[in-house]
């Protein structure tokens, strides 16, 4: 399939407003992970919560106002707005009906159904504005973005839990192979809410402590929450060095909660975008893994990751400083992964203190600099054994590095 | 390469009422299915379960193994009902929550227990739009085939959301699906689905008439009666799609 090109891309996370901030953390290795605030859900428990203030939808898109929304729209407005003049030229070279959205998410916007559900409970009525359409069906953020940026080409929501923006990417790549569009925005937003923070704890998934992925310690994971939105191209444009060579994408065919012990799904999904790329594992210079500091999953992808790659390959695991954006992490962590291309840098895994003593690859625990990197993976794996595996390429000089 | 067109090879409908299927004439058309395993039975959701009962239909129809299918499942809201409930035990603060429920809400159940319940490790896509759910659903279809993948299942579901999600709503809780090949054979054959924009009408369908899944029945119909020619896939709207059926028998 035809690589496509990475013309823009931002993310909205805990650690702030856009890719600099995100960065910063990243190369500082500092957790943006706090005692829970928005939902203070009466056990110990740390996320991370985007702090800075959310722009409001207004207009003839306030129907469409969430907390997932506003997300959506904080990330189209950072950086004085750069992600959104991406689109608008990408409108400007091929027309705005070639131009699709593809928006992963995990639980939409229904923070806001919860709270509608907890006026009805407390004064017998929904709450006004209430918009099943445009506030709590998957679709929801997607149409939003769609409609800001006045697109017109097709636009979908995917929802398979915590792989849905690494599947969104995916689908992105196939819609400009296939001729359907020639821009795509991808991507995920994800919002905290109580379903997610109450859920993971009834399934005895969520630590209590700050989470730390592939450590012998670790005890579970740390809800995050964010936007990772990313404009892929048929045409290269002038400064674009990424490009997105191939994904895999495979299910377990195991269990709905527990991944496969022994990461069968995971490694044929590695192993497919291999394939496609037309690299040997060997190649692969870093690989941001999914790991998600809970026991079952952290095991299952080394596992994979030992069956597949040479013990010298370097991986690393960044949800301790971003949480586990769910059906965002796809596209955030796909954003990490552009960051370390673009300025030759391998993320330390933060919180690591002792790498469990099963796990045979080379886990980074402090930040690289001055990697020569060309070829990076990045996995994700959701709930219903879904898995999916995207290969990031950078074929142009390094940037340098900002004073952050 | 939007000329070349998919097969159709075999397709599977459910209702979860009895009656309104006997209303629109559709026989073989209840829950029923053997795929899902007993003790899932039980706990699954009206969605799940015509989405498993159409789904094992049309491979049926098309004789070919569940397990060597990739899967596409549309449904703009998926697992509506176990969503109301959890949403009601948060509003009364009944904690722990049911953490069957909880992984039961993700929008990936059906398509999760289905790759679980036939063993299948092909991709899984769970996708949603609204009330062009499924005309997009056919656009990925159409997407995977003619990039990587061979042969689909095609799942379009939905149930009744609840009276809290969307008041006074008429939504009827259907599932279709269609097995659908990138290789041609004589028969029945889809091009690609299109969308006509006409900025002149409205968006603003009334939400609560417009039951989503329906939408596939008109390509249903088509389909099992061997009809060829123009089918519109969505309701009309600004963007309302439409796809061509051809039939080489005809």
């Amino acid at each position: 399939m035809q690589a496509v090109y990475i013309t823009s891309y931002v993310a909205m996370t805990a650690c702030g407003q856009g890719n600099e901030a995100l960065l910063k953390a990243l190369l500082e290795q500092r957790s943006c992970l706090k005692p829970a605030q928005l939902i203070q859900p009466g056990f110990p428990t740390y996320t991370g919560e985007i702090s800075t203030p959310l722009p409001n939808i207004q207009g003839s898109l306030k129907a469409f106002d969430t907390r997932n929304a506003r997300i959506a729209l904080a990330a189209l407005d950072c950086q004085k707005g750069a992600f959104r003049a991406g689109v608008l030229s990408a409108v400007e070279s091929y027309g705005a009906s070639r131009v699709g959205v593809v928006i992963g998410t995990s639980t939409s916007g229904i923070y806001e159904t919860e709270l509608s559900y907890q006026q009805y409970e407390t004064c017998g009525s929904i709450t006004e504005g209430f918009d099943l359409r445009r506030q709590h069906a998957w679709i929801a953020t997607a149409e939003f973005l769609k409609k800001e940026l006045q697109l017109t080409g097709p636009c979908y929501a995917i929802s398979t839990a915590c792989s849905s923006s690494g599947k969104a990417i995916a689908a992105g790549q196939r819609m400009i192979a296939s001729g359907l569009c020639d821009a795509v925005l991808v991507g995920g937003v994800d919002s905290i809410c109580h379903l997610t923070i109450h859920g993971f704890h009834s399934l005895e998934l969520t630590a209590e402590d700050p989470c730390t992925p592939l450590d012998q310690n670790r005890q579970g994971i740390s809800l995050g929450e964010g936007a990772g939105l990313l404009l892929l191209e048929r045409e290269c444009r002038e400064h674009c060095q990424l490009s997105l060579l191939a994904y895999g994408e495979s299910s377990d065919a195991h269990h709905m909660t527990a991944p496969h012990p022994d990461g069968e799904g995971s490694k044929m999904a590695m192993q497919s975008a291999l394939n496609r790329a037309g690299l040997q594992a060997e190649e692969i210079n870093y690989i941001n893994v999914h790991a998600t500091g809970t026991r079952l999953n952290d095991q299952s992808e080394m596992r994979a990751m030992a069956s597949l790659f040479e013990a010298n390959i370097p991986c690393s695991a960044t949800k301790g400083i971003t949480g586990h954006t769910l059906g965002a992490a796809g596209a955030i962590e796909a954003i990490i992964s552009l960051l370390a291309l673009e300025y030759q840098f391998i993320p330390g895994t933060c919180g690591l203190k002792n790498l469990d003593t099963a796990f045979k690859n080379h886990v980074v625990s402090e930040t690289l600099f001055d990697q020569k990197m060309a070829y990076v993976m990045n996995n994700n794996f959701g709930f219903g054994g879904n898995n999916v595996s995207l290969i990031f390429s950078r074929f142009a000089a390094q940037k340098e590095m900002p004073h952050v | 390469m939007s000329n070349s067109l998919l097969a159709v090879l075999g397709c599977g409908i459910s209702f979860q009422s009895a009656d309104i299927a006997q209303a629109l004439a559709y026989e073989n058309a209840d829950m029923k299915t053997d795929l899902l395993p007993a003790n899932l039975r039980r706990r699954t959701s009206v969605a799940t379960k015509m989405a498993f009962a159409a789904a094992q239909r049309a491979c049926e129809s098309a004789a070919v193994k569940p397990s060597e299918l990739s899967v596409i499942f549309t449904s703009a809201l998926g697992e509506a009902a176990i969503t109301d409930q959890l949403c009601r035990d948060i509003a009364r603060q009944d904690f722990p929550l049911s953490p069957t429920k909880f992984h039961n809400s993700v929008h990936n159940t059906a398509s999760g227990y289905w790759s679980i319940a036939v063993g299948s490790q092909h991709p899984a896509m769970a996708m949603a739009g609204y009330k062009d759910g499924f005309a997009l659903a056919l656009l990925e279809a159409w997407s995977q085939l003619h990039t990587i993948e061979k042969q689909i299942l095609l799942v379009c579901y939905e149930e009744t959301p609840s009276d809290l999600l969307l008041p006074d709503n008429q939504w009827v809780a259907c599932a279709t699906a269609f097995v659908l090949s990138s290789k041609g054979r004589n028969g029945l054959s889809l091009h690609m689905p299109y969308c006509i924009t006409d900025a002149t009408k409205s968006d603003q369908l009334d939400d609560k008439k417009h039951s989503p899944a329906l939408a596939a029945l008109p390509l249903y119909d088509a389909l099992t009666q061997g009809n060829s020619g123009t089918i519109q896939i969505s309701p009309e709207s600004d963007q309302t799609w439409f796809i061509e059926v051809t039939n080489a028998h005809a």
